[in-house]
């Protein structure tokens, strides 16, 4: 997959190159993006940046990885610097808490969510993904640059979580 | 199956089927204990409210439009900032030389004269260049 964008890389067509990977992947970093900045508006000014940043960096391309992975990278790491900037994001994570948390009555799917942003970073944006994603391990692996057995392991220990933290 | 193989199986089972042998052997244990029972009534409880609430969203229809203007800024930008500074002293240099060479006055007349256009344009540069990138930091 993406040959056809590596050829244009190779001969320095980069716009046609980066118009291709939008195609192709401005919903999926968008949908990474939600998983590790939260805010679905935070979100779309992030995946802006990433862009932005694999325009500047296409002529850096050096064909050892794939479009996608190359660009899940750089995803990745301009949503961590986001997110860590961010004043949006303060909650504790769980294992943080200092005092006991009361049992939650999950009754409604925001409640969920709420329960879900209080999961430790990795097992947050794990859940989240997969469920963006369809549900298929593989490609939130692909995305998180983990293997699917850590993959795995995050979502049962975040779903172990929810609950313990639902009391039920 | 013990209880802790069983409530692993639960949980794989909702991101691939399991295999016959392993859900007979978790049905087989199930029926038997309660405990596990409810973890799996209530994962796949927390299953249906994280489908239900984590929705696919999608990007703004402005999304490419605007990360276009974003390159393009970035790319008008890519010019140092001090480049008009020096192609003005530059330019100034090489006016004042020739102005010293061509005209008919006192030399230092010629360059204090000089100096002081060159000082009052590029008061006048840096208005200008100010004017102009205003507009586009508003709009961001």
């Amino acid at each position: 997959m993406d040959e056809d964008v590596q050829q244009q890389l190779r001969a320095r067509r980069y716009a046609d190159a980066f118009e291709r990977l939008l195609d192709r992947y401005q919903e999926k970093v968008f949908r990474l993006a939600i998983s590790i900045v939260g805010d679905a508006a935070r979100a779309e000014e992030v995946t802006q940046d990433i862009f932005l940043r694999l325009w500047l960096a296409l002529p850096a391309y050096n064909g050892q990885a794939a479009p996608s992975t190359w660009l899940y990278t750089i995803a990745r790491n301009t949503c961590l610097s986001a997110a860590r900037s961010d004043t949006y994001r303060r909650t504790l994570p769980l294992e943080q808490s200092k005092t006991p948390r009361q049992p939650e009555n999950v009754s409604t799917h925001v409640e969920i969510t709420q329960l879900v942003e209080r999961l430790p970073e990795t097992q947050r944006e794990a859940i989240t993904l997969y469920y963006l994603e369809d549900r298929s391990v593989p490609e939130v692996a692909r995305m998180l640059e983990l293997p699917e057995g850590t993959v795995k392991s995050h979502l049962h220990r975040g779903r172990r979580a929810l609950a313990d933290m639902m009391g039920v | 199956m013990d209880c802790r193989e069983a409530q692993e199986t639960i949980l794989e089972s909702f991101d691939q089927a399991a295999s016959s042998d392993k859900e007979r052997d978790l049905d087989v244990h199930l029926s038997v204990c309660a405990g596990c029972g409810h973890f799996a009534r209530v994962q796949r409880m927390i299953d249906c409210h994280l489908a239900a609430a984590i929705s696919v969203p999608r990007l703004s229809p402005g999304f490419r439009v605007a990360v276009k203007a974003r390159i393009r800024r970035q790319e008008q930008t890519l010019w140092p900032d001090w480049l008009p500074d020096l192609a003005h002293l530059a330019g100034s240099v090489v006016a004042i030389g020739l102005s010293a060479v061509v005209l008919p006055f006192p030399l230092v007349a010629t360059v204090t004269t000089g100096a002081g256009l060159a000082v009052v344009s590029y008061f006048l540069q840096t208005e200008l260049v100010g004017s102009l990138a205003e507009p586009e930091e508003a709009g961001e």
